[in-house]
């Protein structure tokens, strides 16, 4: 990242700090590609919670539970200690690893975050690791390691470079390159998972595939669909322990998805920029308001700005408020108040084709609601 | 378009500010016995349980907590604790014959309570608790089974009856659906519901009450007995957990209890299915007893045949119930004519042709002007007035906004009679079968004597086409498999 482009970033963050997205803010991007106001946050570096208290004066709340960062930070440790002895194991147990498959690198222990060195060279210099062992396993050299535990790589998604940090990569020594695996603290009970956690976590797996694309392509890989199939494994917890299990997953949809929502407008930092005021910055609630947003029923999952959207979303009469099915229905409608018009046969008549059929939809299950009940 | 009615009910429930009715009858079984429990889990931490507050319909909850669930003996004396007041709802249900029903808040309780069963009811140590898992197992086992009466969630058992103006996801939470059916006078529901979401209604409480009150004092416990504490110090501590728990969990109780009442004091018909589905449920509590009793392990995973009859089960289970509402409920025989689930429309031409001694075919016209119909060749529907009637669809035609479906009558000719011409009459699927499972369980254990392919190590067997080549009617034959 150059640094006039950090200072264009920076102009437009105003006076709100800088947060790395990271898999988990583009995995939020893939789930709502249609909010504008959520890429462009994630674009220039703003958390969603961030925005929330400082723009919008909203008050501060906890994303996770301090128990939760407990249990997912232990779960983490335990799956890197002793060499990630644990990892090594349930791979060996899966049959994905043999016994002599037991080269392992924790970046992090290589390059520990100390009191006295600046934070943006450890990164670097993890970065920089992560990218010979890479280019290591790329040239199919025997010493590769057959697990990477938190590397760090730098990929450009909606225009700019980030630093990514899958929680681990795999390979045994015959394959041709790595493969991401997410690491999360949520017990597994196999069919009775929570599925929109599945869900998130394969999502954010999915960002490890188009990161290990991304830097295969930079490789001079010419089939980097090949090289890194959109494949990746989630680690789980046994319920009630702090042993893992595996979970081998498809990532073709979300990596798709995933795709396509990066490619959406804007997809770079000049394409937003022409979207604003010359000058104006993001700290400011009516810029931050005037850039489109979509609430949808599941924002409030992920997003911080939820609560914000869904009060704009009320004042304006936004079926959405109803729900997703309501959002689609009415949608030629456009505002509940022209739906129940429609409903009722009051108000201006039908003005499209869309809206005569809505009508009479609306008017029907009027008359039988009200016959029923 | 699917749920109309509740799609124009919820436009109305907005508009006014007041949660609507979306059901002509009482589709749940209110027991007067009914146990209320509403566990918290701590976050992060989904087998286990931190506070619990557990009460009968109608009477105050009893709570206990324990300061760290993380600790196995506190949290296995809480297990305890809640055992006692399980087996003994039991083990009085059973001696009546009747069965148990647990209501929690909202889903994330009911499977915090299936969590739990999984985890406890193979326990080695520890029989009381292996018990009390073992029993809750029974609750969380029915959960999945449509007309289900064991495991009930009040923010489920309201949604059934009433239609908010909000999304069906922020129905999960108990307090904003309260809200919107009692609305408090002279305030903004919309305000009202938005304060209310604020106070946890589920299995958990609120991060950010973690963080600024729950942790510290968890902290201060723990910290405590590390240094070994005097025991008053540390039961002392122990209290201050407790008491900022139970500030939280009692909401949730008197919510899950809150919404009991609305619904008795709805003072519907109960639903006529629903003293089938209580006999169904009895039945089912007597055989899991029984079982337990006899000492058959409750399997983790079921293997492939036990599989394929639950998921028998739970189908038919399904389909009963949406038969039961369509014929029964008013609203529910509403949504089914505007889905075309259900043919209106006019006799036309109704004909009685003499075959030979005492053999009569029956054949009318239906002529329904509705918008959208689900209706195809061979399907057999049966006259909602009087199920014995029916018929099977020969042709159906469509010019416009008008649908011609003929019919021949395959049964009830004579008991029934032929519908008359200009008759406004509703066909639509049969009545609920609730004998239908025995007569699919025989069918399939005779089927699944011989595992098919996918589950035995057979292979996949070759593509030899069938001696004789194939049937005339492939169709006939496949719907015979049924």
């Amino acid at each position: 990242m150059n640094s006039s482009v950090d200072g264009r970033l920076a102009r437009l963050r105003g006076s709100l700090p800088v947060d790395e997205p990271g898999a988990r803010g583009f995995e939020r991007v893939a789930r709502n590609p249609d909010c504008t106001r959520l890429r462009a946050l994630t674009i220039v570096g703003i958390d969603s919670a961030t925005a929330a208290v400082q723009v919008y004066g909203e008050p501060a709340r906890e994303g996770q539970s301090p128990f939760a960062i407990a249990i997912g930070n232990r779960f983490d440790r335990a799956m890197a200690e002793n060499g990630a002895a644990e990892l090594l194991e349930l791979y060996r147990t899966a049959g994905r690893l043999t016994t002599e498959e037991c080269k392992v690198v924790i970046v992090p222990d290589m390059v520990p975050i100390g009191s006295r060195r600046d934070l943006k060279h450890v990164m670097a210099v993890r970065q920089t690791i992560t990218q010979k062992l890479l280019e290591q396993k790329l040239r199919r050299d025997p010493k590769a390691p057959n697990i990477i535990v938190k590397p760090r790589v730098l990929v450009t998604l909606l225009g700019l470079d980030h630093g990514i940090e899958p929680d681990v990569l795999v390979a045994s020594d015959s394959d041709a390159f790595y493969r991401p695996v997410e690491i999360k603290s949520y017990p597994d009970r196999a069919g009775k998972t929570e599925s929109a956690d599945i869900r998130s976590a394969s999502r954010q797996a999915a960002v490890g595939v188009v990161a290990l694309r991304n830097i295969a392509c930079r490789m001079g890989v010419r089939d980097v669909a090949a090289l890194v199939p959109a494949l990746g494994d989630l680690v789980l917890r046994i319920p009630g322990a702090l042993k893992p299990t595996l979970r081998p997953m498809t990532l073709k949809g979300e990596v798709d998805s995933l795709e396509r929502a990066i490619q959406e407008a804007p997809s770079n930092l000049e394409e937003l920029e022409e979207m604003l005021p010359a000058g104006s910055a993001l700290d400011d609630p009516l810029v931050l308001e005037s850039i489109p947003n979509s609430y949808r029923s599941s924002c409030r999952e992920y997003c911080a700005l939820a609560q914000h959207c869904k009060q704009a979303a009320v004042a304006n009469g936004d079926p959405v408020v109803l729900g997703d099915v309501a959002r689609e229905t009415l949608a030629a409608a456009g505002s509940i108040s022209r739906a129940l018009d429609l409903a009722r046969g009051t108000g201006a008549p039908p003005r499209t084709p869309a809206e005569q059929a809505l009508a009479e939809q609306l008017r029907e299950a009027m008359n039988e609601y009200r016959e029923a009940v | 378009m699917a749920g109309e009615i509740d799609l124009v009910a919820r436009l109305l429930a907005f508009e006014s500010g007041k949660a609507l009715r979306v059901a002509s009858h009482l589709h749940v079984s209110l027991q007067p016995h009914a146990l209320v429990v509403c566990p918290l889990a701590m976050a992060g931490e989904d087998t286990t349980i931190h506070t619990v507050a557990i009460g009968h319909v109608g009477k105050p909850p009893e709570f206990r907590s324990v300061p760290d669930p993380r600790f196995r003996e506190d949290e296995y004396g809480l297990f305890t604790w809640l055992a006692d007041r399980i087996v003994a709802y039991f083990d009085g249900c059973r001696s009546r014959g009747d069965f148990p029903q647990i209501w929690v808040s909202s889903s994330p309780a009911a499977a915090l309570l299936d969590i739990l069963a999984d985890r406890l009811r193979y326990n080695r140590d520890d029989l009381v608790v292996k018990r009390f898992g073992e029993l809750l197992s029974y609750a969380t086992e029915r959960f999945p089974v449509a007309g289900q009466q064991a495991l009930m969630t009040a923010t489920g058992a309201l949604r059934q009856h009433f239609a908010t103006g909000q999304q069906e996801a922020e129905d999960e939470h108990l307090g904003t659906v309260l809200v919107w059916i009692e609305p408090p006078a002279g305030r903004n529901v919309l305000a009202e519901v938005a304060a209310t979401e604020l106070i946890p209604m589920g299995a958990k409480t609120d991060p950010t009450f973690d963080r600024q009150v729950l942790d510290p004092l968890v902290r201060d416990y723990n910290q405590a007995r590390r240094k070994n504490a005097d025991p008053k110090a540390l039961a002392r501590r122990a209290q201050a957990v407790h008491d900022v728990l139970v500030n939280v969990v009692r909401p949730v109780y008197e919510g899950t209890q809150r919404a009991i009442r609305i619904l008795g004091r709805l003072n519907l018909p109960p639903l006529p299915a629903l003293a089938a589905l209580d006999e169904r449920e009895r039945d089912e509590f007597q055989n899991f007893m029984q079982s337990r009793d006899a000492g058959f392990h409750l399997p983790l995973k079921d293997k492939p045949k036990p599989a394929a009859f639950k998921l028998a089960d739970r189908e038919d289970a399904m389909d009963n119930m949406e038969s039961a509402v369509l014929h029964e409920d008013r609203l529910g025989r509403a949504r089914a004519r505007l889905a075309g689930d259900v043919l209106r429309g006019t006799v036309r031409n109704p004909r009685k042709v003499h075959l030979g001694p005492w053999r009569f075919e029956y054949s009318l016209e239906v002529v329904s002007q509705q918008r959208v119909l689900r209706v195809r060749r061979r399907d057999e529907l049966s006259l909602l007035l009087d199920t014995r009637l029916k018929a099977v669809v020969t042709d159906i035609q469509r010019h416009g906004r008008t649908t011609t479906v003929s019919l021949r009558l395959s049964s009830g000719g004579r008991a029934v009679g032929l519908p008359h011409a200009g008759e406004v009459i509703e066909l639509g699927p049969g009545a609920p079968d609730w004998l239908g499972i025995i007569r699919t369980r025989v069918q399939m254990a005779e089927r699944l004597n011989n595992p098919p392919w996918t589950h035995s190590d057979s292979g996949i067997p070759s593509c030899k086409p069938q001696d004789g080549g194939a049937p005339r009617d492939l169709l006939g034959v496949l719907e015979g498999l049924r």
